[in-house]
């Protein structure tokens, strides 16, 4: 009957329609225009947003002074590099929700990286959440377009999961190109004073008392640190997880249910000063190879170690990780002088002042490395002694 | 104090600070009328343009986008069956029936009216709980959620409907769908398949509209009929739905409490708000034959609550830092760049700016009511229209909707699962809401159980909070029983009365 015949032509062909797009390209999360920066100190009027149309990309800003004086890209076809990028347009893929931590970064470097890169493509930022970042990661790894339009942005906390054979792990972190980091983690175990705990060395040994600390999800530097510090060191430390992220730990911490955590030096400093300063908070040990500047006086977690066995295993269980922690990366089988091209812009807009000053406002630490200091660094940390390798995918999760 | 308070009222009215508000009402509205475009992504993407703000303005801009969110989500959950925001799904139970009666407008004006009222009920409870707020939070531990989370199970009962049984299994096939992902604490899969996509769990955005929209799809098109199937009656007026709110302002009041403190309370979630709302107000009526079908407090209840819980959920956010909502999460950012401190300092010498929240959410939710009304009418006739040519929008909406949710594809087919799932179910009769309660809850459940369990052993049973929490628990599931027991007696006095007088 003819109703029904168009009722279910259209419905097939939404459905098909649908289908198709869906399959052809992700719908991007659109960035909204961002009228072109206003240079000095005049305060800019807050800018009207557009409407969220569909895929409104950020506008590439206006190639500042310092910008035009690149310096020559080492050794790449720069023109042919700008000729594909020219009118194309480049996506992060980040592998958490919108909101967090990864995605405030990756919005705010989408906004810069644009204008160092040849060609000025223009740049979207798309979450794709899940497995803590592992499901975009395999995706760009396997599925995505190998044309260098996607970049991905990643947990370096997947290189620990490779490195224990663990399930779902669809990559070889080594044979990613990688752009660098923005900034390195420097973990702190921070405690409460209500604890009694005042040294690390109390928790150690046969009268050791026993510390409480909340962590997120396994595998998480949250958790993985402080049973590292348990497994190696014999702390008496006790595993309370499944806390819904950071926030939710420092409430249990108010409310005596946890007696600890272990977080990032700029996280604590910008949200947790007053508990710090006033000492409801105590930190006790540091998991970086360097003093913090900051905290002259506070202990490594390496000073712990009684012998070296038990350094190596701290080295690389708590402390090289921290210097990957947030990654950017291309596919293995992008072009080269595309990943480099992308790598170099990444180094620049880590430079660049305008950028500074905006991660400076959103209280974002910025301690960038490079994508090849990267590069060797994970593949060091893969190649550790087969001996600390077994005993760090024994280490319970 | 007082000062605080009125400050608080007149920053609000300041340039740029009122015409952000009113930016952030505009968006908020595209937003939550799109289903999938949800409110916290948009709050994501909005982001970036508040480090240029002044506080005031940046949480005029972003407070606005949220209560608006909250509210238009409902529209498309009582016009089209499809949930607009995740936390907008308790609202299709009773509002689209009401559409389906011909009395959209009735359902409408209620759910927009509701939801103002939430929303003031909300903001007033942020501005009394301000002296109280630490010490009220800081109560609330993981037995005490674990407590709670199992008295919300109680309410599927009242979800059931007629048949009990059904309504228990219902919620139990949802507590283990709520199983299904990377279990949080040691990370083993559970019924993934092997599908990484599935390592979250199922998301509720795909499930809700599958389990709801689908159905109602299916039976539009085969009965070839448009949205409303009856013609609009004499009560279907949007005025009526708006009196409604104040005729039964029990059950406005009672879903505008139990949103807030669920929003207080960190650690429960929006979506509990609402199925809790629904729960209560079925089981505080007294004719339930009506619910499921089109009663007017089916939408009252969700409408209020959804908004209320943001005005409490500030609180804890406000307080600690500690976000009681996902929407809250992404204004904590906000509070970062802003180089505000969540905690005492919010409440002593940010105070005015702390009032001036209150405000926004109650300025902006009457604005929001104010302009909606202007555009239902046109959004009622919408109803009306042909269900050939509804049936292709509508579909796109729901698949659109819970592809965005998680931008994988996997949601899509997770919704036509559902789909089919919800089909079975109409047909045999099985109630859907404990099915939802079930998955909402059963996280909760599990992830308090085990932190309770790790960090205090079976003790945790003994605490005072969680004693009360269970006491109230069973006194809701004996009540029935102890009416009935009292009836019966005072019945049978009076019979013997009237016996020894006969």
């Amino acid at each position: 009957m003819p109703k029904t015949s168009i009722s279910g032509l259209l419905c097939t062909i939404t459905i098909a329609l649908v289908v198709l797009a869906a399959c052809a390209s992700a719908a991007p999360t659109p960035t909204p225009a961002k009228p072109v920066a206003t240079t000095g100190p005049a305060v800019a009027p807050a800018p009207a947003p557009t409407v969220l149309a569909v895929a409104t990309p950020v506008p590439k800003l206006a190639a500042t002074p310092a910008a035009a004086a690149k310096p020559a890209l080492p050794a790449i076809d720069e023109k042919a590099v700008a000729d594909f990028y020219r009118g194309k347009t480049v996506k992060i893929i980040v592998g958490t929700s919108a909101g967090g931590g990864y995605d405030t970064y990756s919005r705010l470097i989408a906004r810069f990286i644009g204008k160092f890169i040849p060609g000025n493509p223009n740049m979207i930022v798309e979450n794709m959440p899940g497995g803590g970042t592992l499901v975009a990661t395999n995706f760009v790894y396997k599925a995505a377009p190998k044309d260098g339009t996607v970049i991905i942005n990643f947990s370096g906390g997947l290189v620990n999961q490779q490195l224990v054979g663990a399930q779902g792990v669809e990559f070889d972190a080594p044979k990613f190109q990688y752009l660098g980091v923005p900034s390195v983690d420097q973990p702190l175990l921070v405690v409460t004073k209500a604890s009694g705990i005042a040294k690390l060395d109390d928790t150690i040994g046969p009268n050791g008392k026993q510390l409480v600390i909340g962590g997120t999800a396994p595998g998480s530097p949250q958790v993985a640190l402080p049973v590292a510090v348990r497994e190696v060191l014999g702390a008496k430390i006790k595993m309370v997880t499944g806390y819904d992220g950071t926030t939710q730990i420092r409430l249990a911490m108010e409310q005596g249910e946890v007696d600890g955590y272990v977080n990032n030096w700029t996280s604590l400093r910008s949200a947790n000063r007053a508990e710090l300063d006033s000492g409801k908070w105590l930190i006790l040990a540091r998991f970086t190879e360097e003093p913090i500047k900051d905290l002259p006086n506070l202990p490594g977690i390496l000073t712990f170690a009684k012998n070296d066995e038990q350094r190596q295993l701290l080295r690389f269980g708590t402390i090289s990780p921290n210097q990957f922690g947030r990654l950017y990366a291309v596919g293995p089988d992008v072009p080269k002088d595309r990943a480099m091209a992308l790598s170099a812009a990444f180094a620049k807009t880590m430079a660049d002042k305008e950028f500074l000053a905006e991660a400076e406002k959103a209280k974002l630490d910025i301690s960038a490395l490079g994508g090849d200091q990267i590069g060797k660094l994970i593949v060091e940390y893969l190649a550790m002694p087969a001996a600390i390798k077994t005993k760090l995918q024994q280490m319970p999760q | 104090m007082v000062e605080a308070f009125i400050s608080g009222l007149l920053q609000v009215f300041t340039i740029p600070a009122f015409p952000l508000m009113l930016i952030g009402i505009a968006v908020g509205f595209a937003v939550g009328i799109l289903p999938g475009l949800g409110g916290p992504v948009a709050l994501a993407l909005m982001l970036p343009f508040v480090f240029d703000m002044k506080p005031v303005e940046a949480f005029a801009f972003l407070l606005g986008m949220i209560s608006v969110t909250a509210t238009t989500g409902d529209i498309t959950s009582v016009l089209f069956g499809v949930p607009g925001e995740g936390t907008s799904a308790a609202t299709i139970v009773d509002g689209h029936p009401m559409t389906k009666n011909g009395e959209a407008g009735r359902a409408l004006g209620a759910a927009l009216m509701s939801s103002l009222v939430g929303a003031v009920f909300g903001a007033f409870v942020l501005a009394a709980a301000i002296p109280i707020v630490r010490p009220l939070v800081l109560a609330f531990g993981s037995p005490e959620f674990f407590a709670l989370a199992l008295l919300g199970l109680t309410f599927v009962a009242a979800l059931s409907g007629e048949n009990k049984l059904k309504g228990a299994v219902s919620g139990g096939l949802g507590l283990m769908l709520a199983m299904v992902g990377l279990d949080p604490q040691s990370g083993v899969q559970r019924y993934t398949f092997g599908q990484l996509s599935l390592w979250e769990g199922l998301g509720l955005v795909p499930v809700t509209a599958g389990l709801f929209a689908i159905p109602e799809i299916v039976e539009m098109w085969v009965k070839r009929t448009s949205i409303a199937e009856k013609a609009p009656g004499q009560l279907s007026g949007v005025w009526q739905g708006c009196k409604d709110t104040f005729i039964h302002w029990g059950v406005t009041l009672r879903c505008s409490m139990i949103g807030t403190f669920i929003g207080i309370v960190p650690g429960l979630g929006g979506a509990v708000a609402q199925w809790l709302a629904y729960a209560h107000a079925v089981q505080s009526a007294s004719d339930k034959s009506r619910f499921g079908h089109g009663d007017v407090r089916g939408v009252l209840g969700p409408g209020a609550a959804n908004n209320s819980k943001e005005g409490g959920a500030i609180i804890p956010t406000i307080a600690f830092g500690v976000p009681g909502s996902v929407s809250m999460a992404i204004l904590l950012g906000a509070f970062l760049i802003q180089g505000l401190v969540p905690g005492p300092s919010m409440l002593t010498t940010h105070l005015s700016l702390t009032f001036s929240f209150v405000w926004l959410i109650v300025l902006s939710n009457v604005i929001t009511v104010g302009v909606c009304f202007l555009v239902l009418k046109h959004l009622v006739k919408i109803t009306y229209v042909r269900g050939a040519l509804v049936i292709p929008a509508i579909l796109l909406m729901v698949f659109l909707g819970s592809y965005a949710d998680s931008n994988s594809l996997a949601a899509v087919v997770v919704t036509l699962l559902f789909g089919f799932i919800g089909l079975l179910m109409v047909y045999l009769d099985w109630p859907r809401p404990p099915l939802i309660l079930g998955l909402v809850l059963g996280t909760l459940i599990e992830k308090n159980l085990f932190i309770s369990y790790t960090r205090y052993e079976f003790s945790f049973l003994l605490r005072p909070m969680v004693v009360a929490i269970f006491l109230v628990g069973l006194a809701i599931i004996l009540a029935p029983t102890i009416r009935r027991v009292v009836l019966q007696r005072s019945g049978s006095k009076e019979g013997g009365i009237v016996a020894g007088r006969g």
